[in-house]
């Protein structure tokens, strides 16, 4: 599902990102991206969405070799990657019903057409009954679980959250994992960069390990 | 039609926040029309003051029976309907009459007044004006042959510059109204920022972003130049009826001027939105800066 060949990621020269990393992820795999702040974790998943390009080497996701991506394709290719920041990245005085009608708005959905899946979704995780709600009177963990609603409504192959949990408690971050935890199930790819170790330990799956930009380590269970 | 009603909406969303820009570009259409309309009464004035029917021959010194021959000649001319034979005692009754603040104008002898013959033409004659008077040279006794060109001349180059004027006046407003659209676009597309980025996130295409905020610029633009035009006329119609009683009446452009307008201000307005909306969202590129 995702191949990384000899890659290597530098914002100003000299200076590298990710420094010849290599690896696969198959389709429905559930990954930890660890490591230190600055280890490269956020530039990794930034490949795989397309948001910044390899300076060498080959990345490629469902077969495609981001490269060869022209800047009209990107959003095409972007549909296929449901996407989750840890700070939600939503839009704070707008509904949350509104808020995950945006990402359908791109198939030219009306509100009349997405209005149950939206809301099977928000059942889902929990929060159906604050659909009407603006943003920013939710709070962290229901933020979050609006973000993941956005992710999943244009059901993407791969899910990737950066730091999902990090500003959130221990009992809603173990709240949002279980979500994960549910859509790795349904067999969805996931990649979550994290330095949460309560979660890896409760949760445990393939972990890689980046070191000023390196892979140091690539190993780990998948539990299915 | 989606993308469409998205604009639709965004420029009701963004009614209140655009009143001022509303108003901008209200007041400057109103203005050119001032212009507009002035230019257009002026032309009018001119195109009465320079209609030509006749032409005049003047006479050398001449007895009466040169005069009838003359005149006799001047009527077998293809073109010509009447002549009018001017003694030096008419044309001086004649100054006298339909020309104001010359003063000691009695003291002049008529001998210094010439005699002259005006010629009426029809529309044939006017048209081969220049042909006619080069022929009437040719008679005898002609000593000089006019129908005013000296005078049409600066009449028509006042008429040109009049209508320079009012091109580049409407450059200008043209210009004006690019920026003032141009920056409206941009100011509200700070306010959707954060909508654009989610977009790109999710993977909404760029024609896809940038559409509604071009179309809520062209309605914004078309709207106001037609409801700054309706207002022109209805000022310029209330105007009138106030002058109505002292017989005087503005002469209204022709709708093709309003519907010219119309079509190249906004013309203008979707080009410099074009580029405010374009020019914004290749800053916003990265996902990772939402």
């Amino acid at each position: 599902m995702i191949n990384f060949t000899d890659v290597n990621l530098s914002f100003t020269a000299g200076m590298n990102a990710l420094n010849g990393v290599n690896l696969d992820i198959s389709r429905g795999e559930f990954v930890y991206v660890i490591g230190k702040s600055g280890a490269g974790k956020s530039s990794f998943l930034r490949l795989i969405y397309a948001d910044v390009m390899p300076t060498r080497g080959l990345v490629k996701v469902d077969g495609c070799d981001i490269r060869s991506l022209g800047r009209l394709q990107i959003p095409y290719f972007r549909r296929k990657i449901g996407i989750i920041f840890q700070d939600y990245k939503l839009m704070e005085n707008v509904t949350v019903f509104d808020n995950i009608k945006l990402a359908t708005d791109i198939y030219y959905k009306l509100r009349s057409e997405v209005k149950d899946e939206i809301s099977l979704l928000l059942r889902d995780v929990g929060i159906f009954e604050k659909r009407d709600e603006l943003v920013c009177n939710l709070s962290g963990g229901e933020k979050q679980r609006v973000a993941i609603v956005r992710a999943l409504i244009n059901n993407p192959q791969v899910i990737i959250a950066d730091e999902p949990t990090g500003n959130l408690d221990h009992e809603t971050a173990e709240n949002i994992m279980q979500i994960l935890n549910k859509l790795r199930l349904a067999g969805t790819t996931i990649l979550i960069a994290t330095h949460d170790d309560n979660i890896r330990q409760r949760y445990p799956a393939r972990e890689i390990r980046l070191e000023k930009g390196k892979v140091i380590s690539d190993a780990g269970v998948d539990s299915e | 039609m989606y993308l469409f009603m998205r604009g639709f909406r965004n420029f009701l969303r963004d009614f209140k926040s655009n009143i001022v820009t509303f108003i901008s570009i209200i007041t400057l259409i109103i203005l050119f029309n001032i212009f507009n309309l002035t230019s257009v009464v002026i032309s009018s004035f001119l195109s009465s003051t320079t209609s030509v029917d006749s032409i005049r021959v003047y006479m050398l010194d001449a007895d009466k029976g040169d005069i009838s021959k003359l005149s006799t000649d001047l009527t077998s001319f293809d073109g010509v309907v009447d002549v009018q034979i001017f003694l030096p005692s008419d044309s001086k009754k004649f100054i006298e009459e339909n020309t104001s603040n010359i003063n000691g104008l009695d003291k002049f002898s008529e001998q210094f007044f010439p005699t002259f013959i005006d010629v009426k033409l029809d529309a044939d004659g006017i048209k081969n004006i220049k042909s006619l008077k080069e022929e009437m040279y040719k008679l005898s006794n002609v000593e000089f042959v006019s129908y005013g060109e000296k005078v049409l001349g600066k009449f028509f180059q006042i008429k040109f510059i009049t209508n320079v004027f009012i091109i580049v006046l409407l450059i200008l407003v043209c210009l004006s109204l690019a920026s003032v659209i141009f920056n409206a676009t941009r100011i509200s597309l700070y306010k959707y920022n954060e909508e654009m980025k989610v977009y790109l996130l999710v993977g909404g295409t760029r024609p896809f972003i940038s559409m509604p905020y071009i179309f809520s610029s062209m309605i914004t633009s078309l709207v106001t130049s037609i409801l700054a035009i309706i207002i022109f006329i209805m000022l310029s119609s209330f105007l009138n009826s106030l002058l109505v009683d002292i017989d005087i009446f503005i002469k209204m452009p022709p709708v093709w001027h309003y519907i010219f307008q119309i079509i190249i201000l906004n013309i203008f307005s979707l080009i410099s939105s074009s580029i405010s909306v374009v020019l914004f969202i290749k800053r916003v590129s990265s996902v990772n800066d939402v």
